[in-house]
């Protein structure tokens, strides 16, 4: 048998060794979620190989704005944790950090943080965001998550905020039942009650209830990206809320994905996504209207 | 003129060549153009990195395109040489120019004494000083590239042999041309203070064995900084885009410090081994190390006030170069370079010691004819750039595949 050159065999050997036991040089550039200054792990999440658990994680703010980085998560590790890896629900590629020190107000667990954005490319409306701790020996633990909102612009600001987006050219309508019971939509873009007769009204007093800031894509008349608010700037009644969806008019599109968030002072309450088919404008369009999208009480 | 430096393995004997002379000096020149191809980068991306670097290395450029003029006159001479390539665009540059003064002894062609004075090669080690005309690999080993970046600077020398014995010494700048933050211009006015000292033994059956050991002592510059007014720094807090009064932090400014000096230091040994094997042709086996403190200004930068430590480097190569008759040559190299051998990294809880260790495994042939050669080398890279499941820097995978053609003239 003819035996290889050294040559061949030295070329061979280092082709094989190129191949394993090494990071990838791919920079995550075509990756959903992005983490400067962090090490890009292609492939799926993670699973749970024995290694440390990730116990905690939490975003600076509930939702971020897509293709923005900024946004800061910071999560808490078992104190046998080197190393994390930070990745979105459903999408591929991770990225790892190392585990930083612990905190004050843990002591002894070590601490992951990324300050990340998503790109073009994330579905908007909720995402969840996943945190999972790696030992010395590269195992991977349990996971934790976080619910985040990934929005084309900032909710506005409020003691509640409930808001609708959409994508596409139809006429949806929020719909918000308060813990009053009063309902706010386009039609009725305030909560307040009609006042009874003969009791003069505070011109101020409307700011004091449930208020729509618009009515998106009204007549099929498109504005980009749609979306709606329903905001209390101040501390809203207690009570029961019902969230709902109604589809006005498709206005030529074949649908319409939504979803839908409620922040009470920065904090998500509770979101949800939901497609409206042509087959959805054909119910009433008055009080009560529309799919339940969430329900939630103060 | 008797080569003071390591004879590479593949060099052939200088022919006869015409010389113009004018005025009465000899003018000689020479040169040579080394066309690159990179066929295979497991690092390269077509994509623009956020410093506006381009992170495509599959390509073609011109990696050295040399043009010297020797003169001489008697005991006189000067030299230039120019340099032009395509690395980061079309760039030319004045890489060296030096005079001097050489006196050799009429009965003994081997006592010679050499002063220069301008751009030069620093004298360390066998590696730096060598001409990348002649080099079987297409590159420097990394530890050669951190501690003498460009491998040129500026400064006197003075170098001589007697018998077997080889000797240089050299006052320089202590900023060679491809000093990462000087950029080649002397932040100070001290010197590095850097020289060899080597010997040269003729065996029998052609084999020739050279031995040198170098040292370097000289110092460096932390940077001050200027003095800054107060600042004022908008945090978009709740991204509404919208300048709120909460959202504004005052950066207080801060008076000026001063630059500050720290000591530098690296002594190196190398060891050559040549031989002819009547069937093959010549072949050569080297090795060469190198122990430094602060003085990497190519790779990690070593600047021991910013980190309030000394970094210590340490970086060897060692490989073999075989003639395959006539027209062919083969080689193998390793080299190993670590760029900080104390870092430590907190990971969560634990303090893990690190090392900042670049590595290349290198597989080189070529064919030549005459003063052509073409050149095709494959280099299995480690570096610390990359980052494993557990938190420790790995290698980020960098292998090269890559072609050179060279003409000299």
């Amino acid at each position: 048998m003819r035996r290889p050159s050294p040559i061949a065999a030295a070329v061979v050997t280092a082709l094989a060794l190129g191949a394993c036991d090494a990071a990838s040089s791919d920079r995550g550039l075509d990756a959903i979620l992005e983490i400067s200054g962090a090490q890009y792990r292609p492939g799926p999440f993670p699973t749970d190989g024995g290694g440390p658990a990730a116990l905690a994680l939490a975003t600076r703010h509930p939702a971020v704005i897509i293709e923005r980085v900024g946004e800061k998560a910071t999560g808490t590790l078992e104190p046998s944790a080197r190393a994390a890896v930070f990745g979105i629900e459903g999408y591929d590629g991770t990225w790892i950090v190392p585990a930083g020190p612990p905190d004050l107000s843990a002591p002894g667990f070590p601490t992951a943080t990324a300050v990340f954005g998503v790109r073009e490319g994330i579905v908007p409306g909720p995402f969840t965001l996943k945190l999972a701790a790696a030992d010395d020996l590269g195992r991977f633990g349990a996971a934790t998550s976080t619910p985040v909102i990934a929005d084309e612009e900032a909710p506005p600001a409020g003691e509640l905020v409930i808001a609708l987006a959409w994508d596409g050219a139809a006429d949806l309508d929020l719909h918000v039942v308060d813990g009053n019971g009063g309902e706010v939509w386009s039609d009725k873009p305030n909560s307040m009650p009609p006042p009874e007769p003969g009791v003069p009204v505070d011109p101020l007093a409307y700011l004091m209830f449930g208020i729509l800031d618009h009515d998106a894509n009204k007549d099929c008349r498109t504005n980009g990206r749609p979306n709606e608010h329903v905001i209390w700037q101040v501390p809203p009644p207690a009570g029961e809320y019902v969230v709902r969806v109604d589809a006005r008019a498709m206005c030529g599109a074949p649908g319409a994905a939504w979803y839908v968030a409620a922040y009470r002072n920065g904090e998500l309450l509770g979101a949800a996504r939901g497609y409206a088919a042509p087959e959805d404008t054909l119910p009433a369009h008055g009080a009560s209207a529309g799919v339940l999208a969430l329900r939630f009480s103060l | 003129m008797i080569s003071l430096w390591a004879v590479p393995a593949a060099a052939e004997p200088e022919g006869l060549r015409p010389v113009v002379t004018r005025r009465g000096w000899q003018l000689d020149v020479t040169g040579y153009v080394q066309a690159d191809a990179i066929a295979y980068s497991q690092g390269s991306t077509d994509e623009v990195a956020a410093d506006g670097k381009l992170l495509n290395t599959e390509r073609f450029l011109v990696r050295r395109g040399r043009l010297r003029v020797d003169a001489r006159k008697d005991a006189l001479f000067a030299a230039l040489e120019l340099d032009g390539n395509t690395i980061d665009g079309a760039t030319a540059r004045l890489l060296a120019g030096n005079v001097g003064w050489r006196y050799r002894s009429p009965v003994d062609p081997v006592l010679l004494v050499t002063l220069t004075a301008g751009l030069f090669k620093t004298p360390f080690g066998v590696e730096i000083p060598s001409s990348e005309r002649d080099k079987a690999f297409l590159e420097p080993p990394a530890f050669a590239r951190a501690l003498v970046p460009g491998n040129y600077d500026a400064g006197v020398m003075a170098q001589g042999g007697y018998g077997i014995a080889r000797w240089s010494l050299a006052v320089m700048n202590g900023a060679p041309v491809g000093d990462t933050q000087w950029k080649g211009k002397d932040p100070s006015a001290s010197h590095d203070v850097v020289g060899r000292i080597g010997a040269e033994i003729e065996g029998p059956r052609r084999l020739r064995v050279e031995v040198g050991a170098s040292a370097l002592a000289g110092s460096g510059l932390h940077p001050g900084t200027p003095g800054t007014k107060d600042e004022l720094q908008w945090v978009d807090e709740n991204q509404d885009g919208r300048v709120q009064t909460t959202e504004l932090q005052i950066i207080p400014g801060a008076t000026a410090t001063p630059s500050k000096a720290f000591d530098r230091n690296a002594l190196g040994v190398d060891v050559q081994v040549h031989w002819c094997l009547c069937a093959l042709g010549n072949g050569s086996a080297f090795a060469e190390a190198a122990l430094a403190t602060n003085l990497d200004r190519g790779l990690i930068y070593a600047d021991p006030v910013a980190a309030s430590r000394d970094y210590r480097e340490l970086g060897f190569s060692v490989g073999a170069v075989q003639e395959l008759g006539e027209h062919a040559q083969a080689g193998v190299r390793y080299d190993r370079y670590d760029a900080d051998r104390d870092v430590n990294e907190r990971l969560g809880v634990a303090i893990v010691g690190e090392h900042k260790v670049f590595s290349t495994f290198s597989v080189m042939a070529a064919g030549r004819w005459h003063d052509a050669r073409l050149v095709g080398q494959y280099d299995h890279e480690q570096n610390p750039f990359g980052r494993d499941d557990n938190g420790t820097p790995i290698t980020r995978s960098a292998d090269r595949l890559s072609f050179r053609a060279q003409v000299g003239f």
